[in-house]
């Protein structure tokens, strides 16, 4: 047995240089099944977390209460150079596909790693951290706003211990579902350049980029009608409500910038990211202007109809900055094959803050808002600025949101923790005027092996 | 340490709820009604409001019920039955009259299918003539409206000497809707699209002026008996004025005076100088209080209405925002102002009813010098959206506003509206209006009168519809 055990434990350092971890999971698995004549190792593992929070809104009510948020079971096998990995969620009740991926190491993970399958978009550090291993309860708004979740589609990744660099092209629709239209492409990466990074301490600085081109939608009169939509909750689970949220009919190109950097020692750990977006949009005018001839208040010509109809790009913004100061446990760690901070490992207390912002709001000026219709009016000096039609305003109301969080975390071991967080958020959105302080006492049970 | 923590994390929650007073665990339309924002009247807009008297009762339409709506035939009814307020739509022809009409579209209210089919109508070129052109003048600028003529059946496509020949009388005897309120009268009296000034006359208790067989027009053929009178001036800018004639009415000589309740349509019917065209038509009519204040304040008078002789003579209305916001630049808030309110996802409408959403269009009225909201209500026969529900009414009365929900056809709906079934258990306001746009105004003016809110010194008992209406020569 204990033969067996020594054996095991070689093996998971063998893997440990060549295999990635999993993005979702940075724990190691203790199910495995090793077959050295065949050089196959199979893992199975799995995730729980059940959260309890209470919400105090100045307005609109938030369902203070327990949920069960994370439940997965996840499952990886190698062999040689090769690598799969696929997790599934079934918490809430309902399956949901997460990660499912292929994974190659050229020459041994010396000359990279090419990667197919379905996962995380890689151009930002917080969505490709771990909920695992965040340090937090949710990621920063920010992050779930902007960022890109998990996509179907190809990387190649390169590291060494000054540099990370992951690229990729994604389609649009994993399960080519849409309704019309054949599917977009995304493609973007995130590149790290760590001046410092050793055991004791790491600091890296990064970019990030992504172009999406958004091509499914709806047609309706022979109009093909795309539209994004995205936002935050107030960093909780319990209750997904987005205060903080824009649909973006007709958008069309969609472009990501971003900057990070990440500093961590032993005992504490500083990082944080700025992500920038801007939203353009493409219209069938010609056919739209000619679908509604033919009434007695039809538009006469295309160019009333575009000046009655008006489109223009938005643009949004937002970031985040994240500390922690470990207590005691064994110090924070940095994944270099991914670019990130480890996760917690083994008995653990740390305190742990964010600041965070997201800029939803994309409003013109001087525009007036009616919030009984939802309705921004364009500012017109001459009669004032209600018009009753048409409303050609261009303004994006989505909310602009600061968030303050102070948390402390504890591993019992490596494979429970609990955490405690408290976040403030201050809103600002003409939708929801009168919620300007939401608070928030959160607190997550997590089980991971 | 991780005791600690703990502590401090039970701590601070306790102490939100502790000092949390504003918080809710889901969303509570009675508390919210005092959480969200309702500006109020200022006191200049108080006095302004208070000049339209309590329970007042609006005959929507002269009456939709009884007679051919915005006729002679409704506001002569109207009038005499005891109504506060005579209430119209007002529109524009196209040779700028301003008429007291609420369908933009004249198909269903009168017979102009028949007179003039799709096209311009061929009297336009002799219109143009008695303008001072020649034939062929007239014959090329007909020509030209015909080019541009693209909203047949629209008020605002015809002259109103064009409307004038059509018979606004008929329709409601065949409508199956009305027809058991037909009578012979509404066809045989013809009954014109009305103008504003038509309406202000009926108000001021007179009739118009008709053609008898001893006029010498008649006897030279040159109009016909039961024709209007009227003569147009051609004026040098190139407009032109109707000289309308009025007469007494000695049919319906009750002495009641209302006032007149009349309605900025949707802004794109009508030109975008129409406000300012109403206020200088009200004032060449002596109806602008602004101009011409009225020296009575007794809303009743000898058991007769005398609202039209009080600066509550003139109330507007709209539910355009663009024509509360050109409305409040030109009248300044010193004449009564409506903003009316309808649910639906429209230009002009109200989409989210909540009492933020509610408040935000209460303090759209406020910010553009209205006094008055007027929400439709619920109920048969017309099943309107509910927007005067009562926690609605109360956000109303939080901004000082008056209450003139829209439209009463039924008792129940008056029972409703007042309370009555609420059997004095009440979050809110005891009655939920005050006032109401009635289609049934001897309904309202005696359930008002029932109830014990009608003042003493307004007329009862209220006459029988029917034999008003056989009184003012409406045969049945």
């Amino acid at each position: 047995m204990k033969k067996h055990i020594f054996f095991s434990a070689l093996v998971a350092m063998a893997m440990t240089a060549t295999f990635a971890s999993a993005q979702d999971f940075d724990t190691k698995p203790t199910v495995r099944y090793d077959n050295e004549k065949e050089d196959v190792h199979f893992t199975v593992g799995a995730r729980f977390m059940a959260d309890g929070a209470y919400y105090h809104t100045d307005y609109t009510p938030l369902k203070s209460g327990v949920a069960i948020t994370d439940a997965r079971i996840r499952t990886s096998m190698s062999f040689q150079d090769w690598y799969f990995y696929a997790d599934f969620d079934f918490s809430k009740g309902k399956f949901s596909q997460k990660n499912i991926f292929l994974q190659y190491a050229l020459n041994g993970g010396e000359s990279g790693y090419l990667k197919a399958g379905y996962y995380n978009d890689p151009s930002t550090m917080g969505n490709n951290t771990s909920r695992g291993s965040l340090h937090f309860i949710s990621r920063a708004g920010s992050v779930n706003a902007l960022s890109a979740g998990r996509q179907l589609g190809v990387t190649y990744k390169y590291y060494n211990d000054k540099f990370f660099f992951n690229q990729g092209v994604f389609a649009e629709n994993k399960y080519n579902d849409q309704e019309d239209g054949y599917q977009g492409v995304t493609f973007g990466g995130r590149w790290l350049y760590m001046p410092i990074n050793t055991d004791e301490q790491t600091l890296h600085v990064g970019a990030a980029f992504r172009y999406s081109r958004i091509n499914t939608g709806v047609v309706e009169n022979n109009v093909k009608k795309t539209s994004l939509e995205f936002g935050s909750s107030v960093q909780t689970y319990v209750d997904p409500f987005q205060f903080t949220s824009v649909t973006l009919p007709w958008a069309k190109n969609e472009f990501n910038v971003g900057a990070e950097a990440l500093y961590r020692n032993e005992k504490m750990f500083l990082r944080g990211e700025y992500m920038f977006k801007y939203v353009n949009k493409e219209r069938d005018d010609q056919t739209l202007f000619e679908n509604q001839l033919g009434g007695s208040q039809s538009w006469t010509t295309l160019e009333s109809w575009q000046n009655g109809n008006g489109l223009a790009p938005n643009r949004f913004h937002g970031g985040y900055i994240e500390a922690g100061y470990q207590i005691f446990g064994n110090g924070y760690k940095y994944d270099k094959h991914e670019g990130l901070l480890k996760g917690f490992d083994g008995r653990s207390l740390e305190i742990v803050a964010r600041y965070n912002y997201l800029g939803l709001n994309d409003i013109r000026d001087n525009e007036l808002y009616v919030l009984g219709r939802d309705q921004y009016y364009p500012a017109d000096l001459v009669n004032g600025a209600l018009k009753d039609y048409p409303s050609t305003s261009k303004s994006i109301g989505g909310g602009n949101m600061h968030s303050f969080t102070v948390g402390a975390n504890y591993s019992f071991n490596k494979y429970a923790q609990f955490l405690l967080e408290y976040t403030y958020n201050r809103l600002d959105r003409d939708k929801y005027q009168y919620d300007k302080n939401i608070h928030t006492v959160q607190a997550r049970l997590m089980f991971s092996f | 340490m991780f005791k600690n923590l703990i502590r401090l994390g039970i701590t601070c929650s306790v102490a939100l709820v502790a000092f949390s007073c504003e918080n809710q665990d889901f969303t509570n339309v009675n508390e919210d009604v005092n959480r969200v924002d309702v500006k109020h009247l200022s006191p200049e807009m108080e006095k302004v409001r208070d000049y339209v008297p309590m329970y007042a009762v609006m005959a929507h339409r002269g009456s939709t019920f009884w007679t051919p709506e915005e006729t002679e035939a409704a506001y002569r009814w109207a009038r005499e039955m005891g109504a506060d307020y005579l209430e119209a739509d007002l529109q524009c022809s196209k040779d700028g009259v301003i008429l007291a009409l609420h369908d933009d579209n004249l198909s269903r209210t009168t017979n102009i299918e028949q007179m003039y089919g799709n096209d311009v109508p061929r009297t336009r070129v002799q219109y143009y003539m008695d303008r001072g052109m020649t034939a062929e003048q007239a014959q090329a600028q007909y020509e030209e409206d015909r080019k541009n003529f693209s909203m047949p059946y629209y008020a605002k496509s015809y002259m109103y000497e064009e409307l004038m020949a059509l018979d606004a009388g008929t329709w409601f005897n065949q409508d199956p809707a009305t027809v058991e309120q037909a009578r012979q009268g509404f066809s045989e009296t013809h009954l014109y699209i009305s103008t504003l000034e038509d309406l202000i006359r009926y108000a001021e208790g007179k009739k118009l002026a008709r053609y008898t067989a001893s006029d010498p027009e008649v006897i030279n053929n040159q109009r016909k008996v039961g024709e209007r009178k009227y003569t147009i001036t051609n004026n040098p800018d190139g407009s032109v004025t109707y000289n309308f004639e009025y007469e007494e009415d000695t049919e319906g000589n009750s002495g009641n005076r209302p006032g007149i309740y009349i309605e900025f349509k949707e802004s794109w019917l009508n030109p975008v100088t129409f406000e300012q065209d109403v206020y200088d038509e009200l004032d060449r009519l002596g109806w602008n209080i602004i101009t011409k204040p009225a020296t009575e304040t007794a809303h009743y008078k000898d058991g007769k209405v005398n609202v039209g002789n009080t600066n509550g003579k003139v109330v507007l209305q709209t539910f355009s925002l663009e024509s509360l916001k050109r409305t409040s630049k030109v009248f300044k808030g010193q004449i009564p102002m409506c903003f009316l309110l309808w649910k639906g996802t429209a230009a002009t409408d109200i989409k989210y009813d909540t009492p933020a959403g509610y408040a935000s269009f209460i303090n759209l009225g406020v910010d553009n010098l209205a006094h008055i909201i007027g929400p439709c209500i619920a109920g048969a026969p017309n099943n309107y959206p509910e927007l005067n529900a009562p926690w609605q009414d109360y956000l109303i009365s939080r901004s000082g506003m008056l209450n003139h929900p829209y439209s009463f056809d039924s008792r129940e709906q008056m029972g409703k509206y007042f309370g009555e079934y609420n059997f004095g258990n009440s979050l809110y306001r005891e009655h939920y209006l005050d006032g109401a746009f009635t289609n049934r105004s001897e309904m309202t003016i005696q359930y008002f009168i029932d109830q014990g809110v009608r003042p003493g010194t307004a007329a009862t008992p209220v006459p029988d519809p029917n034999t008003l209406l056989d009184e003012l020569g409406y045969v049945k």
